[in-house]
């Protein structure tokens, strides 16, 4: 079942931010939401989370779904490290060994490795968060995986392969990336959603 | 200050110096008033403390004191938390709780001993005022922890269906260990001066109170100034007892 934002209006105070949205979410495959600053881009983002409630309008295709994100802060557990952060979200049945190894998918395994791992994430540089991030919302069970810029802070090589772990990740599930860059949409591929800045 | 680093004291060197400058202050006190009665010198007050240390009434008296007023501490720290948890949770709660609390905030010490003396018995009265001064301070501080929660941490924990018992590890715990920390620390050290000054208002038998009182009666200044020597150390030690529990319960991680 697709999920679609029908006529959605969402004002914060006298400002309006999304005025009579609609769009369509495609089942099991990449989405990408595009859209200049002020788009309402991230608005979508937590309405579809079920952080914010709409003023009009219906949002369909949501509920009883298991969601995963990142958001766009990293919203870690600063104390804790990456390690912990994930197993925070995920299923008991994932071991230690399994989630190091997702972390070397992304380029991490020197920075998490087994001896290190105990490493705080506030003593991460801010591609480390992120990494850690997208691995604790991959790992996390879900039908619906939502990315609000999850490649910031990421050098162009890692990029590519953070964006080639997402796709292996996530692949037959429903997919929304919120970016800027319109590289990284296509190198994810699917459907383009550009938002209007809102006047 | 060679002295001090041979004797191992370089860390505590200025510490030590103030203590031994106030201890100068009180000699040359002594050596002005010149009556003993009115200020013993502090090695008359040291040497009545090493008699009373051994007698057998000087532990119990320290025992039974310490009990009582320690069990009302721990009846206002776990009530407190949970009085705090449940405010966090449900107004109805914080707005019936206002009232109690400002009232416990406010009222004088020995305003309060003297009303409950009419209704309670005074051997016990120092657990309920030691309830009474430590349950407003632990309720207010975890209540602020409670809502300097990180939200925008809720919000994700909320997004990916964390269970309660791993957002109060991961979220609440460490927003209100800070405070709890401060205020088991200043609650027990109030809460032991508010338990003893009612025992000595309320001449509680086998009390530290008790012995202050007897003391002053009989105009035995050095065993009051030995009494209060020993109620300054108690405090200091429930205080750094009160930390290390604080230390150990910590996780590692956030150390």
């Amino acid at each position: 079942m697709d999920i679609e934002l029908r006529e959605v209006t969402k004002r914060f105070g006298a400002k309006t931010v999304l005025d009579g949205v609609s769009i369509s979410l495609s089942e099991g495959q990449v989405n990408c939401l595009m859209g200049p600053s002020g788009s309402g881009k991230s608005t979508i983002v937590n309405i579809l989370l079920g952080l914010l409630p709409i003023d009009s309008g219906q949002v369909i295709g949501m509920k009883n779904r298991k969601i995963a994100a990142v958001f766009q802060e990293d919203r870690l557990i600063e104390h804790w490290d990456a390690l912990k952060n994930v197993q925070l979200v995920c299923d008991k049945s994932l071991t230690k060994e399994d989630i190091l190894r997702e972390f070397q998918q992304v380029g991490l395994e020197e920075d998490v490795d087994l001896k290190d791992h105990r490493k705080p994430v506030s003593l991460y540089s801010g591609g480390m968060r992120r990494r850690v991030t997208i691995v604790r919302a991959l790992l996390a069970q879900s039908d619906i995986v939502i990315l609000d810029e999850p490649f910031k802070g990421l050098d162009d090589a890692l990029k590519l392969q953070v964006i080639a772990y997402v796709k292996q990740k996530t692949a037959g599930k429903t997919l929304l990336v919120v970016t800027h860059d319109k590289e990284e949409a296509q190198q994810l591929g699917g459907n383009m959603i550009i938002l209007q800045a809102a006047v | 200050m060679k002295l001090f680093r041979s004797l191992g004291l370089k860390k505590h060197r200025n510490q030590l110096l103030a203590v031994l400058f106030w201890l100068l202050v009180w000699e040359v006190l002594v050596l002005s008033v010149d009556n003993e009665l009115l200020l013993p010198s502090p090695a008359s007050v040291l040497l009545t403390l090493l008699d009373l240390i051994q007698t057998l009434d000087f532990w119990q008296t320290i025992l039974y004191s310490s009990l009582r007023i320690i069990f009302g501490c721990l009846l206002a720290i776990s009530t407190g938390l949970v009085f705090a948890i449940g405010a966090y949770r449900f107004l109805w709660v914080k707005d019936l709780l206002a009232l109690p609390v400002k009232i416990m905030e406010t009222i004088p010490v020995a305003c309060f001993i003297i009303i409950a003396l009419i209704w309670l018995h005074p051997q016990n009265l120092s657990i309920l005022v030691a309830y009474m001064m430590v349950l407003p301070i632990i309720y207010s501080n975890v209540l602020q922890g409670l809502k300097s929660r990180d939200e925008k941490l809720l919000q994700m924990a909320r997004v990916f269906g964390v269970s309660t018992w791993k957002k109060i590890k991961a979220i609440y715990a460490p927003a209100v260990r800070p405070f709890f920390l401060s205020a088991v620390t200043v609650g027990i050290s109030f809460g032991w001066k508010a338990g003893i000054a009612t025992e000595i208002i309320a001449n509680s038998n086998h009390s530290i109170g008790e012995r202050l009182y007897e003391a002053k009666l009989y105009w035995m200044t050095k065993e009051q100034l030995a009494w209060a020597v020993v109620i300054i150390l108690i405090s200091i030690f429930y205080e750094k007892t009160a930390r290390m529990i604080m230390r150990l319960l910590q996780p590692q991680s956030e150390t």
